[in-house]
């Protein structure tokens, strides 16, 4: 952890409200983006990301500074997108609601964009597939790098339990993604590894 | 389940093409002014709960205000038989407490004229200026949480 971060760290469990500002600018995109993830909705995903930090905020005094700010943030999150995921029961994805992708910092033209928002839909669509819990799972491996140990701890899960649903979501997300590419048209999918090849 | 459909072999091999699918997508982030809006949010949450706990208090107070005022009810009108009763005994109860209060007062006032020989005038001003201070204190403090409220 920086030593600004550990500082505002401090600051913020005394109350000062600037430090905690500097904190959610430090940890929006990451929260934001497993919210996304988990609801498939970039309004959805905003509420979801405002909550987890009001809740943050509300629990910093209970912060465990041994415990690494992210990932005490990031189960605050999935934990909110879990109970969410359950009341909704998702099951259509808005494609005009679309976030702000990560784009790199040349800029990649239409083409390439088109090719992201794409992908971003593809991906979307087949974590829908996947109970709140699995997709919970699956997003804390793929995209932030978290060990089964972390995935356990910050789903209140066992390490096996962790193992054994990584593996079903894989498998999963491999039949559905099988199934995604059957349903496309010969030239499309041409394009899309074409895309994916770059 | 789409994936029983499916190869043991193909979904391994599919799925490190989803894997690459997937670390390509990168972080989705927020539209910006993401801070500001959560600021904004954090004023909002702030002024719910001073709302919620003015409501508490004035909660707290009419159910003390009406189990005092069942408890007189209940110590002044024991037996009743009519409506007649009813009105004596509501008559009753506020010349009784008319009674009491200038009781009240005539003591404080008797108080007010023995004590300042007794005790030193600085004591006095001490505890009156203390007493203004802290009714000013309150005053603005109903004040404020009534117009939080939008009340005044």
């Amino acid at each position: 952890m920086h030593d600004i971060e550990a500082e505002c760290l401090v600051r913020a469990q005394q109350g000062d409200d600037e430090a905690f500002a500097y904190l959610v600018e430090t940890y929006q995109r990451p929260v934001y983006n497993l919210c996304y993830r988990m609801l498939g909705n970039a309004g959805d995903a905003e509420d979801a990301a405002q909550e987890t930090f009001i809740r943050a905020y509300k629990a910093i005094g209970r912060y465990d500074p041994s415990r690494k700010f992210s990932s005490w943030l990031l189960t605050i999150a999935s934990n909110y997108c879990i109970d969410q995921h359950r009341r909704k029961k998702l099951s259509t994805f808005s494609y005009d609601s679309l976030p702000v992708p990560d784009l790199p910092d040349k800029k990649p033209g239409m083409e390439a964009n088109l090719a992201l928002s794409e992908k971003q839909e593809q991906v979307m669509e087949m974590l829908e597939v996947l109970g709140s819990k699995d997709r919970s799972a699956i997003i804390l491996r793929y995209w932030y790098d978290y060990s089964y140990e972390e995935i356990a701890q910050s789903l209140s899960l066992s390490v096996s339990a962790v193992k054994s649903r990584l593996h079903r979501a894989r498998r999963e997300l491999a039949g559905e993604w099988l199934e995604l590419q059957e349903q496309m048209l010969p030239g499309e999918r041409t394009q899309q590894y074409e895309s994916t090849a770059v | 389940m789409k994936a029983q459909l499916f190869d043991e072999k193909v979904l391994d091999a599919t799925w490190l093409e989803v894997e690459h699918t997937i670390a390509s997508t990168g972080m989705a982030g927020p539209a910006p002014g993401f801070v500001n809006r959560f600021r904004a949010q954090l004023m909002l949450q702030r002024q719910a709960e001073q709302r919620r706990q003015a409501w508490i208090f004035v909660g707290i107070n009419t159910v003390a205000a009406f189990m005092l005022l069942g408890l007189i009810v209940l110590f002044y009108l024991p037996n009743l038989s009519g409506p007649s009763d009813l009105l004596i005994g509501i008559a009753k109860i506020f010349s009784s407490l008319v009674i009491t209060f200038k009781m009240i007062g005539g003591l404080i006032v008797s108080i007010a004229r023995t004590l300042p020989g007794v005790v030193p005038i600085s004591w006095w001003m001490g505890t009156m200026t203390s007493l203004a201070v802290l009714s000013l204190v309150w005053l603005s403090m109903v004040r404020q949480v009534f117009q939080k409220q939008g009340v005044s």
